[in-house]
């Protein structure tokens, strides 16, 4: 009973905050909408038994992207009239098109296939409390995800390297 | 019935951390002000009550009387918004701080990286603070905090892999229980400099207190703000210094277990190895000047982020050949 409030509380702000990301008319409000969708993602994680994912969630999302976000969107600190030109024409219409064509996806995705609930899977819920969920998330990455693991550690590496490279450039 | 009657007793429990935590905070600006005095061969506060003991209450008092001004210009939302999302997260972390080896309000399995992920929220606050003032000196200050907490959270995370290696458990009772022979700051040296200084950057302090540095910034992020929104920031500041005391004293000096067979409570022990800790903060304040804002990030990158690397790279070796 208190585990269903919780959830539909977390939905809840995870939903608003999504919605009010595209509503509100600043962008400031914005970033702040989507660090509150994104400790509502956390929570529910957290409901879900990861709780290493949900603080990865909030460290890497909430915390240091957002703040980056945040950084961006203060130091441009763009006026109503300014934020109006930026506008394209088809903004809106391409929007709607994408965002009810993910839509119908996951409509599909949940009308055919049959819903996993509980203590299905690898690591269920009592052997989560026996072994953590670090020593899980850590074991599966350098086992079985190796492979992606290393190639998202080759993506950032040259994220870097290209960071880097522009900033020299724009010195000289 | 069961969860009814845990319920109350966690109640109770955050009620007097609450309580105690608040109290202790507001003590601390008493202590700062008086050591820093001694330290300049001044008294410091000696008027109210004896030897000035009931000066912060006074100035308690003092701030919740005094007027709210919101600025003209300013953001009414987010300035208002911007204390309590600064004061709330450094409350929070004391939800899983193990005060002693019984009382504590509750045990996570991945505490130390609770804290982290929770205090790292605070510094929305003070974005925002700086960002709604809509005055260019809280703006920079906000900035200026925004890079250096960033950065400095990195070598904070990074620098306490090592003894968490050593422990193999990110449950903070855990931790302390690891330590029951030898203290993690002496296998730990590297990682506890690099912790300490990480530490007296992410809570603003001098010699890293640029985001509030009073000779170029009037008081950064927070200028604009008076009152009881004022005294949020500031007791949000002192909480967090508690926080990584707290948070030094469990991962090196072994929370609170006591030294040889000196028979003290647990809880003792912790309070004397926290004040221990939150003098030599006071103490550096008294100390060192402050550091300008390249040196702070080539201090950072160029220096503390190689040696936490490389500290995690030998405490592998290290467990990995010998134990």
């Amino acid at each position: 009973m208190a585990g269903q409030l919780f959830f539909y509380f977390l939905a809840l702000l995870t939903v608003a905050g999504a919605v009010a990301v595209v509503a509100l008319p600043n962008p400031l409000y914005s970033v702040l909408s989507l660090v509150a969708t994104f400790l509502g993602l956390a929570g529910l994680y957290l409901s879900l038994n990861a709780q290493f994912v949900a603080v990865v969630q909030v460290i890497v999302y909430a915390g240091a992207i957002m703040m980056l976000f945040l950084f961006v969107v203060m130091l441009i600190n763009l006026g109503r009239e300014e934020r109006q030109a930026l506008r394209l024409p088809v903004q809106k219409l391409a929007g709607t098109i994408i965002g009810l064509g993910v839509f119908a996806g996951l409509v599909n995705l949940y009308a055919t296939t049959p819903l996993l609930t509980g203590a299905k899977g690898l690591f269920p819920a009592a052997r989560l409390a026996e072994v953590g969920s670090v020593q899980a998330v850590g074991r599966l990455l350098v086992t079985q995800y190796v492979l992606p693991f290393q190639a998202m550690a080759v993506l950032l590496f040259v994220g870097i390297v290209g960071a880097v490279v522009l900033a020299r450039r724009r010195a000289r | 019935m069961g969860i009814a009657v845990e319920a109350v007793i966690a109640l109770v429990k955050i009620a007097v951390v609450l309580g105690v935590v608040s109290l202790v905070v507001a003590y601390l600006t008493y202590l700062e002000r008086k050591i820093i005095a001694h330290i300049q061969q001044r008294l410091g506060p000696m008027r109210v009550g004896w030897h000035g003991l009931l000066q912060p209450i006074a100035d308690g008092a003092k701030l919740f009387l005094k007027e709210d001004i919101i600025p003209d210009k300013a953001d009414k939302v987010v300035f208002v918004i911007a204390p309590i999302m600064v004061l709330v997260p450094a409350f929070v972390v004391y939800s899983v701080l193990p005060f002693s080896s019984t009382f504590y309000i509750t045990q996570v399995n991945i505490g130390i990286f609770f804290i982290l992920a929770v205090s790292s929220l605070g510094v929305f606050g003070i974005v925002m603070a700086g960002w709604a003032s809509n005055s260019k000196y809280s703006l920079l200050g906000a900035l200026r905090s925004a890079a250096q907490m960033l950065s400095y959270e990195i070598f904070l995370g990074f620098s306490i892999i090592g003894p968490l290696m050593l422990a193999g458990s990110l449950n903070m009772q855990k931790i302390v229980e690891a330590q029951s022979d030898v203290w993690f700051v002496f296998y730990q040296p590297l990682a506890f400099v690099v912790f300490f200084i990480a530490a007296l950057a992410e809570t603003n302090r001098v010699p890293f207190d640029l985001p509030e540095a009073e000779t170029e910034l009037v008081a950064g992020f927070h200028t604009e703000y008076s009152g009881m929104k004022f005294a949020f920031f500031f007791l949000a500041e002192y909480a967090s210094i508690m926080v990584v005391s707290t948070v030094a004293v469990t991962l090196f000096f072994g929370g609170w277990q006591g030294i040889g067979w000196i028979p003290l409570p647990g809880f003792v022990w912790y309070v004397l190895k926290l004040g221990a800790m939150i003098f030599v903060f006071i103490w550096i304040r008294a100390t060192l000047p402050r550091y300008r804002y390249d040196q702070l990030m080539r201090l950072g990158w160029k220096f503390m982020f190689p040696l936490v690397m490389a500290n995690i790279f030998l405490t592998g070796l290290v467990k990995f050949l010998f134990l």
